[in-house]
């Protein structure tokens, strides 16, 4: 047996093997994470000819995430209305977005209303009336929790009402799974849309949405949040497609 | 020198080829490592996330294990004009006659046929034994499940009851009260072993039961009998849920069973009472177990494919569905004694199925509870769709917890005779009062009205600071309309329940 003639041969299999390997775990490894330019279009196409409008960019992330555990803060609205007639500091003569800020921002810090992960989202004005809303942002992953806020409504020079509904990340699950893509999160928004007219589609984002439609005649004091494509459409209209 | 030289390079060369061998080997396994990491962890979580979707039900259960559960809840052995009914101890019995039943039924000539009731009732009138179902068993169902065997003379017998005349042993009778069918199978064996076991027993001596007829004598068609006298070392007791709410980790572990690999992904709510609820998708599967330690599950039937399945194949995976959460025993282990209560069919998105409620027994009686059953499995085909258990373990027996509770038993004679106003006051509350007016018509309606009278254990609605229930031995007195419960010991009434229309 020729033993040198032997080593060249298994030297060269080896090195068609491994070559073969590196290909296959380049091609697993890196592969794409997301959906394509093309996906992209097809499905704005495809809505289209069923009358809705995608005006914002579809974003072609794949997501792998986890559930988040959240707390329900249960705040009673008597409770704030009492805290409203309490408040006595003066209105700002001069109305500016800084000076409106701080004013809401006193009674919120004031009656301990105001959370870490509220970041304002806008302020809208109607003439003497003022609306600023907060949404609710958590910080490891930088996603919004929805439906939780803070809506402070300001007429006539002084607080007349605030929303709160606050939904408090805990922690997050320990296992993670990947999301469906926004595409296939817009198809599934098509076939649950049962009205006729024209939808114009502003914006779709990923957040944690904690669905309000379970009900129970007690109330919740820890409940699950879950990844979901939050779509808004026909002037600020939202809609959650959960999007494991 | 030249040759030397050569030979040197020759033994490098193939000192580099065998190095680069090893080399290449090593990475092949680590690329191979890696590649298969990759698709694992990706991959086959998908392929589980795929199974989840369609639970199967795993057998942890052998079917042969059903014997332990079809079996009668009493027997009644009439002789020589005596009747004895047996309750804690008929299964022993029960054993000895279903391998005398499963002899003759399989000799050669034994053949099935339908008899009149009068049948029936002329052969009762002798030595008999009767044994009484609270469900409707198919024998042949049973039989090939427990036995891997099929008798041709088991074919469509459909049993509530069975009798065994010991004047007819060629002879044994089945009677279906849910059909008012009676069958007969007759067969030729002349194995007397089972006459003579019943016989054993009639002289070792066993406790008489009267009729209400031969206490009474209301000229009374009554099959309701009670002992003259009780002498029973049942005694109260105390019990606490099986699981508390601050249990996470139990909660936890058990909610797992239901939800497999995909629990990560299931919403879990807790209220402010501390009830936990989880809920799989858009609710297609819930699990709630409330602060009282009750568990509920739900599962919703949707597309789901589902197998057909026999009363007894669906007994045998609810018994499995059951051990496999929770188990048939308290979450920490403690063993209870079920028994199947009921079967009842059942209709669910457009689909038949079955209601299996089981109880339990202490000390061979059975335990009732004011708030429901213990353990209820609704099943369609080879799904099942509604779970719910509530079981208390015993964490103290009460030794004679006071001097009036010592061994002495009031007669169930007594209790009736005491308290049949009482009886009748719960009729007149429910807004079905009797028609008699006098104090003896009114004591004879009572009389009449009972359906059954047992021993049995029931606990009380009221816990303790430490969330401790009291257990105490009752009468059960069963009418047509309410289930009365009569302290053992004292005789007071405990608590009566108005009965569930069917």
């Amino acid at each position: 047996m020729n033993w040198s003639k032997s080593k060249t041969i298994l030297i060269m299999a080896l090195i068609f093997t491994n070559i073969f390997l590196l290909g296959s775990y380049i091609s697993l490894h890196f592969q794409t994470t997301g959906t394509s330019v093309a996906e992209d279009t097809a499905t704005v196409d495809f809505l289209r000819r069923s009358n809705i409008y995608v005006y914002d960019e579809i974003p072609t992330k794949i997501f792998s995430l986890p559930v988040l555990e959240v707390e329900v803060e249960n705040v009673s609205q008597d409770q704030i209305n009492e805290m409203i007639s309490q408040f006595r500091i003066p209105f700002p003569s001069e109305v500016t977005r800084d000076n409106l800020l701080n004013y809401v921002e006193l009674f919120l810090n004031e009656n301990n209303l105001l959370e870490e992960t509220a970041i304002l989202d806008k302020i809208t004005s109607l003439g003497s009336s003022y609306i600023l809303e907060y949404r609710n942002k958590e910080t490891e992953k930088e996603m919004f929790v929805e439906e939780s806020y803070i809506i402070c409504f300001i007429e006539n020079k002084k607080i007349k009402s605030v929303e709160k509904k606050w939904i408090k990340p805990i922690k997050y699950g320990s296992k993670n799974q990947s999301t469906i893509p926004a595409t296939t999160a817009l198809l599934k928004f098509m076939s649950e849309y049962d009205e006729t007219s024209a939808v114009s589609i502003t914006n779709i984002e990923m957040v944690y949405w904690l669905d309000s439609s379970y009900t129970s005649e007690k109330a919740t004091s820890f409940d699950t949040a879950f990844p979901a494509w939050e779509i808004t459409y026909n002037n600020e209209k939202k809609k959650y497609i959960l999007a494991y | 020198m030249k040759n030397m030289s050569e030979k040197k390079n020759k033994i490098n060369i193939e000192r580099i080829k065998s190095t680069f061998i090893v080399v290449l080997s090593v990475t092949a396994i680590l690329l191979l490592f890696l590649l298969w990491r990759n698709i694992t962890v990706d991959k086959i979580s998908r392929a589980i996330e795929s199974i989840n979707e369609e639970p199967v039900i795993q057998l942890y259960i052998e079917p042969e294990k059903l014997v332990e559960y079809i079996e009668p809840y009493k027997g009644e052995i009439k002789m020589n004009g005596d009747t004895y009914i047996l309750y804690d101890n008929v299964t022993q019995v029960w054993d000895e006659f279903l391998a005398f039943m499963r002899n003759a039924a399989k000799t050669n000539g034994a053949t099935v046929s339908d008899v009149l009731a009068e049948d029936w009732h002329e052969a009762c009138l002798g030595n008999c034994i009767m044994f009484t179902f609270n469900f409707e068993v198919s024998a042949q169902d049973a039989n090939e499940m427990i036995y891997k065997e099929a008798y041709e003379a088991f074919d469509n017998v459909l049993l509530t009851n069975i009798m065994y005349s010991l004047d007819e042993p060629n002879n044994i009778y089945f009677f279906n009260n849910k059909t008012d069918i009676y069958r007969r199978i007759s067969f030729d064996n002349s194995d007397i072993s089972f006459i003579n076991y019943i016989t054993s027993l009639y002289e070792l001596g066993l406790p008489k039961y009267y009729s209400l007829e031969e206490f009474y004598g209301y000229g009374l068609d009554s099959n309701v009998f009670i002992p003259y006298a009780v002498s029973s070392n049942v005694q109260s007791y105390k019990v606490r849920e099986e699981i508390e709410v601050d249990e996470k980790e139990i909660i936890n572990s058990l909610a797992e069973t239901f939800f497999g690999e995909g629990f990560d992904f299931v919403r879990r709510i807790t209220e402010t009472d501390f009830s936990v609820s989880y809920i799989y998708q858009y609710g297609q599967k819930t699990l709630e177990v409330s602060h009282t330690g009750q568990i509920v599950y739900k599962e919703v039937l949707g597309n789901n494919r589902i197998e057909d399945l026999t009363s007894t194949q669906q007994l045998l995976e609810v018994l499995s569905f059951v051990e496999a959460h929770g188990g048939w025993q308290s979450l920490k282990g403690i063993v209870i004694q079920p028994y199947i209560k009921s079967i009842t069919p059942i209709e669910a998105e457009n689909q038949m199925g079955n209601r299996f409620v089981f109880g339990v027994r202490e000390d061979g009686h059975p335990i009732y509870y004011s708030n429901g059953e213990i353990i209820t499995v609704d099943i369609i085909g080879n799904r099942v769709i509604y779970y719910e258990r509530q079981i208390y373990e015993e964490i103290d027996s009460l030794q004679y917890i006071s001097n009036s509770e010592t061994s002495k038993v009031i007669a169930a004679s007594d209790i009736i005779n005491s308290n049949y106003k009482e009886i009748e006051k719960a009729y007149e509350e429910l807004g079905k009062p009797y028609e008699s007016t006098s104090e003896e018509e009114i004591h004879a309606e009572v009389v009449k009205d009972i359906k059954q009278i047992e021993i049995g254990y029931y606990k009380l609605d009221e816990a303790s600071e430490e969330g401790e229930y009291l257990v105490v031995p009752t009468w059960v007195i069963e009418t047509s309309e309410i289930i009365f419960f009569y302290n053992l010991k004292t005789g007071r009434l405990v608590d009566y329940v108005v009965k569930e229309v069917e």
